[in-house]
């Protein structure tokens, strides 16, 4: 009798041991894989700093490989990569070779630019003009004696249709009738309208996404020229939120917060008509609904386009590889790898030397049912204007957009929503 | 590094008989024994007094780290107690903190009687599975927790329709915030309490029990008036965990509510507010003197969790 007991408490023990283990193996695994990528022998080691889906991963490996070097890439979600680059650059060790950052974020950086190899000094001005000079500017600090980093890609924006939706609204599905259908920002809401009555769908994907492509359309955006914030004296930025309103309050668009998980259901399921999709937005798509493949269209955005994102490699200071390292991202944003990298993932080359070369032209993109994506892109991106970034833009951006999702969420009116981010705003730039 | 070792131990050798000569014995004692305990004292001094320190001469700069630190004396904790985001974060710390700590409590106690009671088959077996929620990662649950409370899609609202209930925005709501984030609380930390509970009702001894229930006392009486006094020690650890815990809840509500804690503020925690300013507006100066009144917040709730504790031994 006690031996048959000991027995079953020991299976039990010997079951609920296992179990432990099952749920402990798959972290383990994971820190196994990393330390054994960390070991080398005696070549050059290049470690590089991304976010997810920049499409340049392969071009790296193959870069790599090429000049026997070896790379290790580590990828951390977007906001971390510059948050722990600032931390790195502040503790003074712990920052990669090579990091991308964000348009926004490089901003931030160019207020210190000894953190960082001047790109000026490794041979960049050569390269100067393969690329937009409004981009080129974006790196360069005020003096135009430093450059921080080199072009990536840039976010010129064009307008992504379901074409079931428009059909079942009796609308046009031809891409050349469909931007002529909404050639204006009130044809945009009225052909919303139209749809939402028949189809009983949303027309856009989400009121923050039309604000962020309506607000890049101006000629200025959060700062002027001299570095002064406008955002309370820029008239466009009260109307790309005034249209966000309107689109609220006609329940033109979905719940979803973009890029959330039911974001991506809806995309898959056809919750929403349209996304204004700057180029990178490509990759996210086919991403996050691969099954909506082919029911996605392309065409260009009303009144033209903006840019939305974008980003630039750097070297920053604490690299003992500079020279290695700006061999690597000077070969990797060169014209010929933008647009290698434009074709894999749809990052719309900062290089204008290509834009009229027939590979861009006549790209076409399965997903969006053979539209001619990289001729719709090229043509937005001649409708770019430059527009000048501060510091802060990051902050700002996100109380805005935090403004239109209370209106949105039914938690706020436009106006108190509006005066309370406004508040805001004074309060976190007096610090 | 093996010569090095060599010379080390040359110059010990070298130094011991000097030593012996100028020191007492009683002396050598006081300093070996303080060399036992120094590494103790060494670890905290660098990574436990070192940043409290520096953290308060921090907190009286403007700094974004990357560049100087300009002295402004006390205006960050002037602008922090005019600030209504920190008064929100600190009523969305407390609200979350009481709505995850009083359910989870009361659960884990009843689950621990449950697991404890003789009639139960298969026991070690729920042991370990009430404990396993506690050691998954923050991230994933968070990530699971997230879909479930989808306002469209999530499984929770699917299941709330069929009560009738109009789908709950989880996500853009301050009450459904704090739910969701408690829930999340909930789900980790029950079976951890659980387990602190169940192994002080197993050090109650079985003769109380017997006595009572040859008085005639039945189980609830007994559960009230044996098991809850006898476990009291307990539920006040448990009450103390919680209460610092719940201050400090972070990984929560940065993955279900989103950087800054969504839109209408309604996931800002004490802990996130502290991380945007820092890390996120490079603000290190003010977010280090939202760590200062965090910790003195966190030393006057402990103080009277202290003052309520002696009163309860007292009553005894």
């Amino acid at each position: 009798m006690f031996k048959k007991q000991g027995m079953k408490k020991f299976i039990l023990v010997f079951l609920s041991l296992l179990l432990l283990l099952g749920v402990t193996a798959c972290s383990s695994n994971g820190a196994s894989n990393e330390e054994q990528g960390g070991s080398g022998g005696g070549k050059t080691k290049l470690t590089i700093w991304l976010w997810p889906n920049m499409g340049i991963e392969n071009q790296i490996k193959q870069y790599a490989e090429e000049n026997n070097i070896e790379v290790e890439i580590q990828t951390a979600e977007f906001a971390d990569v510059h948050s722990n680059l600032t931390t790195a650059l502040a503790a003074g060790s712990g920052a990669p070779d090579i990091s991308a950052i964000e348009v926004k974020g490089i901003d931030k950086m160019k207020a210190t630019p000894e953190h960082f190899h001047n790109l000026l000094d490794l041979g960049a001005d050569e390269v100067k003009d393969d690329y937009l000079d409004w981009k080129w500017q974006q790196a360069l600090t005020p003096d135009g004696s430093s450059l921080l980093g080199l072009p990536t890609d840039i976010g010129p924006q064009a307008m992504a249709y379901r074409i079931d939706l428009f059909e079942e609204a009796g609308l046009p599905t031809d891409r050349e009738e469909v931007a002529n259908l909404v050639k204006t920002w009130d044809d945009f809401i009225k052909v919303g309208e139209q749809l939402k009555a028949k189809t009983g769908k949303a027309f856009i994907d989400s009121p923050n996404g039309a604000y962020t492509v309506m607000e890049g359309q101006g000629d200025e955006k959060y700062y002027d020229k001299d570095g002064n914030v406008i955002v309370q004296d820029n008239p466009h930025i009260k109307k790309a939120y005034d249209f966000a309103s309107q689109i609220i309050d006609k329940e033109l668009a979905t719940k979803f917060d973009q890029f959330s998980t039911e974001w991506g259901t809806g995309m898959n399921n056809g919750d929403y008509a349209t996304i204004l999709a700057p180029a990178w937005m490509m990759t996210s798509m086919k991403a996050t609904a691969p099954e909506a493949s082919g029911k996605w269209d392309m065409t260009l955005l009303p009144e033209g386009s903006g840019n939305w994102g974008g980003s630039f490699l750097t070297i920053p200071k604490q690299s003992k590889n500079a020279e290695e390292a700006y061999k690597l991202i000077k070969w990797l944003l060169s014209p010929e790898q933008q647009l290698v990298t434009f074709k894999e993932a749809g990052n719309f080359p900062s290089t204008p030397g290509i834009y009229d070369s027939e590979e861009i032209q006549n790209f076409t993109s399965e997903y969006f049912n053979n539209a001619p994506v990289g001729k719709i892109y090229a043509e937005a991106a001649q409708q770019v204007k430059p527009i000048v970034e501060g510091p802060e833009s990051i902050q700002i951006e996100t109380i805005i957009g935090d403004a239109i999702t209370r209106v949105k969420d039914g938690q706020d009116k436009p106006d108190a929503s509006w005066d309370k981010a406004m508040e805001q705003l004074e309060r976190e730039l007096a610090r | 590094m093996g010569s090095n070792l060599e010379v080390n131990k040359k110059g010990a050798i070298t130094a011991l008989p000097k030593t012996r000569k100028t020191l007492k014995q009683s002396t050598k004692d006081h300093i070996s024994g303080y060399l036992y305990i120094s590494p103790f004292f060494i670890i905290f001094g660098i990574f436990g007094l070192f940043p409290i320190i520096f953290t308060a001469y921090i907190s009286f700069h403007k700094w974004n780290i990357l560049g100087t630190k300009e002295f402004i004396g006390f205006k960050n904790y002037q602008l922090l107690f005019t600030d209504p985001l920190f008064w929100k974060a600190l009523g969305n710390t407390f609200s979350i903190w009481v709505i995850s700590t009083l359910p989870q409590l009361f659960i884990a106690l009843i689950l621990a009687f449950v697991l404890n009671s003789a009639f139960l088959k298969g026991k070690e077996f729920f042991r370990l599975a009430v404990f396993l929620p506690n050691i998954t990662s923050v991230v994933a649950v968070a990530i699971i927790f997230g879909a479930i409370f989808g306002e469209t899609y999530g499984v929770l609202n699917y299941m709330l329709s069929f009560l009738g209930i109009e789908p709950i925005n989880w996500t853009g709501s301050y009450f459904g915030t704090h739910v969701a984030i408690a829930t999340m609380v909930m789900w980790r930390w029950t079976g951890y309490n659980t387990i602190i509970y169940l192994s002080a009702l197993q050090s109650i001894p079985k003769d109380l029990y017997e006595a009572a229930t040859i008085d005639g006392a039945n189980k609830m009486q007994q559960f009230f008036y044996i098991t809850i006094p006898m476990i009291r020690p307990m539920v006040i650890f448990t009450v103390i965990l919680s209460t610092i815990g719940g201050m400090q809840i972070f990984a929560e509500p940065l993955m279900f509510a989103g950087a800054g804690g969504g839109a209408l503020d309604q996931g800002l925690t004490m802990t996130l507010y502290l991380y945007e300013e820092a890390f996120v507006r490079s603000s290190f100066g003010y977010s280090s003197a939202i760590a200062w009144v965090l910790f003195l917040i966190i030393v006057l709730f402990s103080l009277v969790n202290l003052f309520v504790t002696n009163r309860i031994k007292s009553a005894d």
